[in-house]
Formats: C-alpha cells, sequence, structure tokens
C-alpha cells in the first residue's frame, strides 16, 4: 500500500466516524464541543504547516485567525453581509494580513520571527481591548468599532435554522467538518507536493537550497498567504458558529493550548496535528473537574513533550514502527 | 626508553557513522616535536580534535602522562595541560587580543605565573603586546593566528598540539610563524604539529606520521622522510 | 519644558525597567542561543517572593530583595537543570527550548495564581513621596528604580568584563568550542548564565511591580518589552540591550504623551519593525556570512 492510498484510507476512516458522531450522540455539548476541535482542528494544520514544514517560526496564527473572525463579523455588523459571504471575504482578509506578516519578516532569522510575530498579535490584541470610542450607539449603550473588550455580537448566523430548525447546530457541525476535510487535504498537498519539498530544504538547508534558486522570499509569502486563507477561514466560522468573537482568542492559553495540540501530536507530521488536537481536548475534557490547574497541566505537558518526545505521538510511533518493521524482516 | 607523554592507541573516529580515522596510533613522547603530515581533508584535524576531546573517538584508547584519558571532554582534558590551538584560530572574536590571551589561561590562578607566561609571548610574539587593545575581530590574518598561538601558550600545558599553523597565510607571514615553531621547538616544549606542508615540517620534526585517508601511511623521523622522495610523491603529488 | 522633563523622567524609569529584564534575557541568548519564554514568570515570582517576605513574614524590605533574588536564581537554575540540560545536544534546540519555556512560563504563571489569587496586590517594597525636578514632582519610587536600574547595568558590566566567569560567559558566547579549549566547562557556565539572568528577573519584578501592582499576568508586557529591545539590539547584544532598552522607554513615553497610552506599544512596534526592515540583525548586530 503506498503511502498517499494508506492517507487516503486513515481519512475516509476519520470522516466516517466524525460523520456518525452526532447521530450516535445526539447531544449538544458533545456536537458544540466536536465543533470546536474541527476549528481548533483546522488551525492547528495550517500552522504546522508554516512551523513544522517550512520552519518558519511564526506566532500569529491566531492574530490570523481572529483577521477571519472578526472580519466577519465586521461585514455582517456593519454591512449587513450575509455570513456565507463574509466568510470567504473574512479569509481573503487574513491572507493579506499574512502577506504583510510575511513582508514583515522576510529577512529575518527565526527567534526574530517568533518576537515579532508575537508581538504583532500582542498589539492586536491591545488595541482591541482598549478601544472604548462609540462607533454605533443602541438606545441602552455605545459600542466601540471593534467590540473592545467584550467583542462583537448579533452580527446573523449561518442561517440553518431555518432550514434544520432544531438540528442547526448539526448543519454547523458538518460545514466544520467539511472545512476541516479541505483544510487537511490542502496540507497534505502542501506536504506531499513540489511546495512542500521546497519548505524542506530551505528548513534544513537555507543556504543550500537558495543557491540551488529556491527563493525564500517567494515561499515564505506562499506559505504564510495560504496558511492564512484556511486559518482565516476557520475564525470566520468560529465567528459564525458561535455568534459572536471577543479579545479572548488572542489568549496566550488558547495560544498554549493549540501549541500542545501540534507538539504532542508531532511537529511538521501530516497526522500529528490532528492527532494531537484529539487527545489535547479529549484530555482537556476529562480534566474539566480540576479546571484551576489546566494551565498548569498544559504547560507542564508541553514542556515534558519538547523534553521527552520531540517527535510527538505520531512521530514516535512512526518511527518505533519503522524500526519494528526492520528489526522483523 | 620512557613511556610516551601522549599515546593514541588504534583510535577510530567518524562523523555519523562514516569513519574519518581508521586504527590509528601514535606516540609522542616529553620533549619531542611530532608532526603529522599529509593531504587536506584525510583527517589530520579529526585527530587533533578526538586527542583534545572536542570529538568523541568511535573506539580505540588514548593516554596521556601515564592516565587513560579516552572519552574526557574538552575542558577536561585542557586541565590536564593538553592544548589545542584549533585550525581556523577560533578566537574570541568580540574580545580584545589581551582578552584572548588571558583566556588562555583560564585554568591557572596564580597570578604571578600569568604575568611571566604574557612576558614570554609577548618576548616570542612582539606584534601581540602593539595589538594589547584591540579587538580579535579587527586584525589581520597572521596577527589573528598570532593571537591563536599567543593564546595557546598562554596555557603554558605539558603538550601542545598546532593545527596548520601556516594555513591560509602570506608567505613572509608563514617564515614568521615557522621561527615561532622552531623557537618553541628550542626552549623544550612538547609539540605535536600538523601541516600539509611537508618539507618545511620535516626539518623541525623528531618524528613524523603521515596520515592517508585517514590511515597512517607511513612513520618515521625528519631525515628518514627527506631522504624518501618517493613518499612524498605518492602521498603528496610532489 | 514641564512636559518634557516629565516624558524625560518617565521615559528614563520605564527604560531602566526594561534594561533590567532585557539584559537577562540577552545574556542567556547571547550563550546558549536561546529565547526564554518563562522570564516573565521567574519577574512574577520575583515580586511575589519579595511581597510574601515582607508582608506575610513580616521582614525587613532587603530581605525581600535578597528573596527575589534568590527565587529568581534558583528557578533561572531549575531550567536550566530540567529542560536545558537534556535538550542542548538534540536537534531543533533553539524550537523546541522556545516552546518549552513558554510551556514551563504558563504553568508557573498559573502556579503564581493558585498561591496568591487573581487580585492585584500592593507591592510593599516602593517608597512613596516625590522630588521635584525643574518644578516638576517625580515620584521617589521612579528615581529609586532608575539608580537600582543604573547599579545593575554596572554591577553587570562589571561582572561580564571584569571577573573569571564573566570572561568565561563572554568567551562562550563568542566561541564556544574554543572556550571548551580554555578548560572553560560550557554546561556549568550555561546554569550560571541562567541563574545571574533569574536573578536580574527578580529584581525587575520588584520594579515593574512597585510602579503598578503585583498580579499573576504582570510578567508579560515587561517580557514582551524585554523582547522588542533585544530584537532591536540585535538578539544576545548585552550592550546593545542597555542602551536600547533607554532607548525604547524614552520612545515609548514620548508616544503615550503625544498619542495615548493605547498607542504606545503600537508605535514602539512600527518603529521595531522598521528597525528590522533596515537592519535584520538589530541595531548593533552584525550580519554573519553564511558558508554552505
Amino acid at each position: 500500500m503506498t503511502a498517499f492510498r494508506r492517507d487516503l484510507a486513515i481519512g475516509v476512516v476519520l470522516v466516517a466516524i466524525a460523520a456518525a458522531v452526532p447521530f450516535l450522540f445526539p447531544v449538544r455539548y458533545v456536537i458544540t464541543q466536536m465543533t470546536l476541535l474541527f476549528i481548533y482542528a483546522i488551525v492547528v494544520t495550517q500552522w504546522n504547516l508554516v512551523l513544522g514544514v517550512a520552519g518558519i517560526f511564526s506566532l500569529a496564527q491566531m492574530a490570523l485567525f481572529a483577521c477571519g473572525a472578526y472580519a466577519t463579523a465586521m461585514l455582517g455588523l456593519y454591512l449587513d453581509w450575509s455570513l456565507w459571504a463574509a466568510m470567504p471575504a473574512g479569509a481573503v482578509i487574513a491572507v493579506v494580513a499574512g502577506l504583510l506578516v510575511g513582508l514583515a519578516c522576510l529577512r529575518l532569522k527565526g527567534p526574530y520571527v517568533a518576537l515579532l510575530t508575537l508581538a504583532l498579535a500582542q498589539v492586536a490584541y491591545l488595541v482591541i481591548i482598549t478601544d472604548t470610542d462609540c462607533f454605533i450607539r443602541t438606545e441602552t449603550r455605545c459600542e466601540p468599532f471593534t467590540g473592545g473588550a467584550s467583542g462583537l455580537r448579533r452580527f446573523g448566523d449561518l442561517g440553518l435554522r431555518e432550514w434544520l430548525g432544531r438540528d442547526w447546530i448539526i448543519g454547523n457541525y458538518f460545514v466544520g467538518l467539511g472545512l476541516l476535510v479541505a483544510a487537511m487535504t490542502f496540507s497534505v498537498a502542501v506536504v506531499k507536493g513540489p511546495l512542500g519539498l521546497a519548505f524542506r530544504a530551505l528548513r534544513d538547508n537555507l543556504g543550500y537550497a537558495r543557491s540551488r534558486g529556491i527563493s525564500q522570499f517567494k515561499y515564505q509569502l506562499v506559505v504564510f498567504a495560504l496558511s492564512a486563507f484556511f486559518t482565516g477561514l476557520a475564525g470566520a466560522f468560529y465567528a459564525a458558529h458561535f455568534k459572536s468573537v471577543g479579545p479572548t482568542i488572542f489568549s496566550f492559553s488558547l495560544l498554549l493550548l493549540l501549541l500542545a495540540m501540534i507538539v504532542v501530536g508531532g511537529l511538521g507530521t501530516i497526522w500529528g496535528p490532528i492527532v494531537g488536537a484529539t487527545l489535547v481536548m479529549f484530555a482537556d475534557e476529562g480534566l474539566r473537574e480540576v479546571q484551576d490547574f489546566r494551565t498548569l497541566g498544559l504547560g507542564l505537558t508541553l514542556a515534558l513533550f519538547v523534553l521527552l518526545l520531540p517527535d510527538g505521538l505520531t512521530g514516535t510511533a512512526s518511527r518505533l514502527l519503522a524500526r519494528w518493521r526492520g528489526s522483523g524482516s | 626508553m620512557s613511556d610516551p607523554l601522549l599515546s593514541v592507541c588504534q583510535v577510530f573516529a567518524g562523523y555519523t557513522g562514516r569513519d574519518v580515522l581508521r586504527d590509528i596510533s601514535l606516540d609522542v613522547h616529553e620533549g619531542a616535536f611530532v608532526s603529522v603530515i599529509g593531504p587536506n581533508g584525510h583527517g589530520k584535524s579529526t585527530l587533533l580534535k578526538c586527542i583534545s576531546g572536542l570529538l568523541r573517538t568511535g573506539g580505540g584508547s588514548i593516554r596521556f602522562s601515564g592516565d587513560d584519558v579516552t572519552g574526557l571532554a574538552a575542558p577536561a582534558m585542557a586541565a590536564r595541560g593538553l592544548v589545542h590551538v584549533p585550525q581556523g584560530d577560533m578566537l574570541f572574536a568580540d574580545m580584545t587580543v589581551q582578552e584572548n590571551l588571558m583566556m588562555g589561561a583560564y585554568l591557572t590562578s596564580d597570578r604571578a605565573v600569568i604575568r611571566r607566561r604574557l612576558d614570554e609571548v609577548h618576548a616570542i610574539l612582539p606584534r601581540l603586546a602593539d595589538r594589547r587593545q584591540q579587538l580579535a575581530r579587527t586584525l589581520s590574518g597572521g596577527e589573528r593566528r598570532m593571537v591563536a598561538i599567543g593564546r595557546g601558550l598562554m596555557a603554558g600545558g605539558r603538550l601542545t598540539m598546532f593545527d596548520e599553523p601556516s594555513l591560509g597565510l602570506a608567505p613572509v607571514i608563514i617564515d614568521q610563524i615557522y621561527d615561532v615553531m622552531t623557537r618553541l621547538r628550542e626552549s623544550g616544549r612538547t609539540i605535536v604539529l600538523v601541516e600539509e606542508n611537508a618539507m618545511r615540517a620535516a626539518r623541525q620534526s623528531d618524528r613524523m606520521y603521515l596520515l592517508d585517508n585517514g590511515a597512517m601511511a607511513w612513520q618515521g623521523n625528519g631525515e628518514e622522510f627527506l631522504a624518501r622522495p618517493e613518499v612524498i610523491r605518492s602521498y603528496l603529488g610532489g | 519644558m514641564e512636559v518634557i522633563v516629565q516624558v524625560i523622567a518617565s521615559g528614563l524609569t520605564l527604560g531602566a525597567m526594561y534594561a533590567v529584564a532585557a539584559v537577562g534575557l540577552a545574556l542567556v541568548y547571547g550563550a546558549l542561543g536561546m529565547l526564554n519564554i518563562a522570564h516573565g514568570a521567574i519577574l512574577t515570582f520575583g515580586g511575589y517572593a519579595a511581597f510574601y517576605v515582607i508582608t506575610s513574614l513580616g521582614l525587613p524590605m532587603v530581605a525581600g530583595v535578597a528573596a527575589a533574588v534568590v527565587v529568581g536564581a534558583l528557578l533561572g537554575l531549575a531550567i536550566y537543570v530540567v529542560l536545558v540540560h537534556g535538550m542542548l545536544s538534540a536537534p531543533a534546540f533553539e524550537t523546541n527550548i522556545f516552546i518549552a519555556t513558554f510551556g514551563i512560563g504558563m504553568a508557573l504563571e498559573n502556579v503564581v495564581l493558585k498561591l496568591f489569587g487573581a487580585y492585584p496586590a500592593a507591592q510593599p517594597l516602593a517608597f512613596d513621596g516625590a522630588v521635584a525636578v525643574f518644578d516638576v514632582f517625580i515620584p521617589v519610587r521612579n528615581i529609586v528604580i532608575l539608580v537600582a536600574g543604573i547599579l545593575l547595568m554596572v554591577a553587570t558590566a562589571w561582572l561580564l568584563t571584569r571577573t573569571q566567569t564573566g570572561n568565561a560567559i563572554r568567551a562562550t558566547a563568542q566561541n564556544r568550542a574554543a572556550a571548551e579549549l580554555m578548560g572553560v566547562r560550557v554546561r556549568w557556565i550555561y546554569a550560571q548564565v541562567l541563574a545571574i539572568s533569574g536573578a536580574l528577573a527578580g529584581v525587575s519584578g520588584i520594579m515593574v511591580s512597585s510602579l503598578t501592582n503585583l498580579s499573576p499576568t504582570m510578567g508579560g508586557d515587561p517580557m514582551l518589552k524585554a523582547f522588542i529591545v533585544c530584537v532591536v539590539a540585535g538578539l544576545g547584544n548585552v550592550y546593545g540591550a542597555m542602551i536600547a532598552a533607554i532607548a525604547l522607554g524614552l520612545v515609548e513615553s514620548t508616544a503615550q504623551y503625544l498619542l495615548g497610552v493605547r498607542f504606545g506599544l503600537a508605535t514602539l512596534l512600527v518603529l521595531v519593525i522598521l528597525t528590522l526592515i533596515w537592519r535584520p540583525h538589530g541595531l548593533f548586530g552584525r550580519t554573519q556570512v553564511q558558508r554552505l
């Protein structure tokens, strides 16, 4: 069985399982959390492309996510756009933002990129939470342009309620799943395709890759832009699904959660982000009882994985498998 | 004859699995001037790195001053009095000449001893006295080499290894470097010299080892080497 | 005139504060090539250590400072022992240590939250009153921060250039293999550098909290500023970081005065990005020629 067929088979099985969940467990909470899992998984697969495949240490992923989410909310709120139109527009705006971030980081080396992108995200956060100037005035209070610390609300939804009634949430669930499948297909195509080869060359030996005519300039921009599209789309869907968006999506603890998903699953691997997102999400649910220690647990998990299993679960598993096969033959 | 100060016995070494050194044995006696010659890229620098502990050996043993020192790390070897003046100088670029020299005496705490060694180094390499406060990165290639040699001498080691001290220098400067080598030899120091230019090395050496493709191809003293032109021709291309 | 004095005074105070936090980061990056994201959490621990010793144990202020230094140094040392020592020789150290210290930093912040609660507390180690300079009243605590910052910078410079340990630290940062050949036990130097950096972070925790308040997340903002300072100076450049910290403090206070608090950081960042586009290795950094 070729690697491609194996990946395809895994994908089909996973999608089938995911599609069965809302019918096997028709509980609103489960469906909501699974939808959130899909959203996070999209972000994580795209971040993995930037971080693990292209080797660019950007921490601006959640800022791009926020771009998509805020843009969608604002288009719905201020221009009365249908969210179905606002979502792709939000994704495109995230792509523009990604291009700008890419341009700013173009000539920088790893740690500088990390710090600059972290600072950019932080500035966006600060500008939003300190926004108190009235933009629109309702009867009760005034709303700032970005929604300020409390965020934006009442900008519409995907409109599935009229069509599916009480099952609108299942409709959203499948929209999320569809987006994840699209994002996943895209990231597999990147990893396996010529683009992935170029990224790998740039990461492993920058100087040599450059001398072979692979332009860092071009490919860095391509990574930022392409990963920003699905990340922005995930943000847009987040806004549409929860019907609200606020500055909490910039929080360090969310960044920590997503980073833990990548590292637990395996940085730079194809299935790692999905595996990691699922495991971390389930572990997080299981530990709801001791939620006070959530950050402590996540932080230590992250550090321990980097220290003891730097290839993550999928990376380590495939290495063990290869060794087992090697000794068997 | 007394036991050698340094004794390398059947050492293997390599980077990621590929052997760069195969079955290398070599002895250096107290007060001797030993040179290791051979074409570029045939393991001479690797051999020095294995001895000084910068690289791990992949088999064989190394004894220094009667003790088994196989597998000791570089700082431990330095503490035992083994000095390695590496190829490419490896100076502390943002430190002054004086600070670089003082780093050479890092393990010595007796100020009087340091003072005496510094005077000695300045006597052998007077240029360094003039350049005292200059940053290493602003020096010329020849001056850098002198700082590297001086820094090695500041350690006051029992055995000093020089890795191609003439590499990449102008002929006039090379002559100066070799004058320094001659003075060090005459002062009775124990020296291992790695050199590509075999003829220059031969004139100084008590013993010579020819390293070819990671293995020891020939050994003998300087006069024997000069009397065997076929060795020179076959390994070093005339 | 009064405004200028005011802006300069607050800029110098901010600068001194950033300098103490940034120098620790720069030392660690210079010697080990690692970005320590737990630096902010160590800073928070330092502030709370002083608070605990003075408020809860009733000990004098000097003991508070000592506690911040010791706690900071121990945390730095712990990061070396637990994380750095095992990861140094593994591949992708730079990326992995960044992620690991991010995790540890968040965990430590959670510990502070559990120990002291989420509510901001006042730093007892602070001085009241004000002094008139050119008819402008400047709080004594600002002056104390400035003086303490300058003293710490001088002490750090002295340590780096006049002591055996300092020479070994600089040598290790400039050429690790050569330092080993001189007999420097590089890993021991790394442990010391992290401890020194932690101690500096502990003290800067007191400074930061005496201007604002103690809170579990107080380390985030000064750490971000310290990172910006390091990036502008060129990562790992200790003296550059000192200068850049003062400069950025002045720029920030000017921007805050002209544009309001809200856009102070944004302005700072735009300046940083422009600086980096102009000089990708920072103001005082050197471009390294890459060999193939």
